[in-house]
């Protein structure tokens, strides 16, 4: 019984001194380089809260009742960058919530894209839409770029 | 050796795949699905299959289809196979089949089968990818999949979103629960001395409760399953107490009145951290009553079990786990004093588990456990008697798209 005590006891503090070491390398996350973007129609104000309520299928209407139709844009630094700051999560957690839903029959993956083109487009042809492009990338007339409350 | 020639020809089988997660569509069908083969050996028990002979009996399946009809409404099945040791043996289930309404934000409904959202992984228990470790804690003991993985029934769900405290997620399922003969909770039986021959469960509900409170990455929850199970069985050896036992008995109706599963859980995410304890605890009033006589032999079922784990996620693809988990199956005797042996009064693990995704699609884990106390290691399956200690390692990789 004392060995195995002792046992344990040895690979709990291999664990806890890895964990600390971890610990201290966590990186701090960095400011979101993205910009969001809504279907011109869409005219309310909107709060980080909202955002990451949105991207996490749980707020699913404007305040007009019109249904709230969001789409990622899965260019790895862009997407990081979004999840990790409005949604606070990582990305591989953010896929596995999703997947969680897909495999429990709660809910299906979330519309995505791989090009800002594409998710611009899909935007402007969408009532409801929103998403995110890379804060550098030029956006047309048939969106509308919102700051945060 | 054995183990080398396993890995080699798995990772080979699975690097042939698509390196990407990619969902089939037909139509406006979305197609998703995952294959997982496993390998587990152990020291000294054979723990759920012939594991310290070193047994490839460990395997899951999964196909699913789902479409929008509407954007509040969707319709979705899942087929499921899987085998572990004795159980399962590859038969192709319905896991899940449902209609989703979704009326509002606060309300919405699903009709059909329905997974139990009890804790933080009963829903997901099949699904190795969505997870760190290979073997979820006792919480998730495989005796209980067959009795609280679904429920055939109608539910109610919805997010309650609130400025000043959070988020609040529930769910409320109401039904009735199929369990398989030859299910896991069977074998727990089998291991009483009690051979079961039917299952019917009068009546099988949930309800769950997440709360998401303002501090960022808290999660608190709370769920509960209740339900009545009827069997018939045969007594094979069946112990009264201590030194009182009846061999090949007569065939009995076994009630199992009144079943709370109820578990209480904390989680707390700190960027690529996550800390989750659950306390789970199981109560009941079993009730033999043999065909042939008035006698009925009441037996309180009252079992507890906890884990605490944590989970770091160290790169793009690498993570480690690792948790302490204590079993109890009759709380008023925790040292097992009641026992033939004191330790199958408990079951105290502690596990460690590396989690690498080689690609979006492909994972592969490695795994140990050193378990001490025999609580859940099948007689039928350790002839020779169950040692007090085991040391288990497991290996498995999932492919999905």
């Amino acid at each position: 019984m004392s060995n195995i005590s002792s046992r344990y006891r040895f690979y709990l503090i291999i664990w806890l001194i890895c964990m600390g070491v971890q610990l201290g390398m966590i990186s701090k996350g960095w400011s979101a380089d993205v910009k969001l973007i809504v279907h011109p129609d869409i005219d309310e104000p909107i709060s980080v809260n909202d955002i990451r309520n949105i991207f996490l299928g749980k707020k699913t209407r404007w305040q007009n009742k019109q249904r709230i139709q969001f789409a990622l844009f899965t260019e790895k630094k862009t997407y990081e960058q979004f999840i990790t700051h409005y949604v606070r999560k990582t990305l591989y957690q953010y896929r596995n919530y999703w997947r969680k839903k897909v495999f429990t029959g709660t809910g299906m993956m979330p519309v995505m894209f791989k090009s800002c083109s594409q998710s611009i487009d899909y935007v402007s042809r969408t009532k409801g839409a929103i998403s995110f492009v890379p804060a550098s990338y030029s956006i047309s007339n048939g969106v509308r770029e919102i700051t945060l409350d | 050796m054995r183990i080398c020639f396993a890995v080699f020809y798995l990772v080979l089988f699975f690097l042939l795949m698509p390196p990407e997660t990619r969902a089939w569509q037909i139509e406006n069908i979305h197609i998703h699905g995952f294959v997982s083969q496993g390998f587990m050996i152990s020291d000294r028990n054979n723990y759920l299959a012939e594991s310290s002979e070193g047994s490839f009996e460990f395997n899951e399946a999964a196909i699913n289809f789902s479409r929008y009809f509407d954007p509040n409404f969707h319709m979705g099945c899942q087929i499921f196979s899987r085998d572990i040791g004795d159980v399962g043996n590859n038969k192709i289930e319905l896991d899940w089949a449902l209609a989703n309404y979704r009326l509002r934000d606060s309300l919405g409904f699903r009709l059909g089968r329905i997974k139990v959202p009890h804790g933080l992984y009963n829903e997901t228990r099949d699904v190795d990818m969505l997870r760190t470790f290979i073997f979820l804690p006792p919480v998730y003991y495989d005796i209980s999949r067959s009795t609280i993985n679904a429920i055939d029934g109608i539910g109610v769900y919805g997010n309650l979103l609130f400025d000043s405290i959070g988020s609040i997620d529930y769910q409320i399922i109401n039904g009735v629960k199929n369990i398989d003969p030859e299910s896991g909770w069977s074998r727990y039986m089998e291991r009483r001395g009690l051979n079961i021959t039917e299952f019917d469960t009068d009546y099988a509900a949930c309800a769950a409760i997440a709360w998401h409170p303002g501090i960022e990455g808290l999660r608190l929850g709370t769920s509960g399953i209740f339900l009545d199970i009827n069997a018939n069985a045969d007594i094979t050896t069946f112990s009264l107490l201590q030194n009182c036992r009846i061999d090949n008995g007569p065939d009995i109706h076994y009630k199992l009145d009144n079943l709370k599963i109820q578990v209480g859980y904390l989680e707390y995410t700190l960027r690529k951290l996550i800390l989750a304890f659950e306390y789970m605890t199981f109560r009941g009033d079993l009730k033999l009553i043999p065909f042939a006589s008035p006698m009925v032999i009441s037996i309180p079922i009252q079992t507890d079990t906890f884990y605490l784990s944590l989970v770091y996620r160290l790169s793009d693809i690498l993570e480690m786990g690792g948790y302490y988990s204590v079993f109890w199956p009759d709380v008023s005797d925790r040292q097992g004093t009641m026992q033939r042996w004191n330790y199958l009064g408990w079951h105290k693990e502690a596990a460690i588990c590396f989690r690498v995704d080689i690609t979006d699609a492909l994972v592969f884990k490695a795994e140990t456990h050193l378990i001490n106390g025999g609580a859940l290691m099948m007689p039928q399956d350790n002839l020779d008697g169950v040692d007090q200690r085991t040391a288990l390692f497991l290996l498995k990789l999932t492919y999905s798209f």
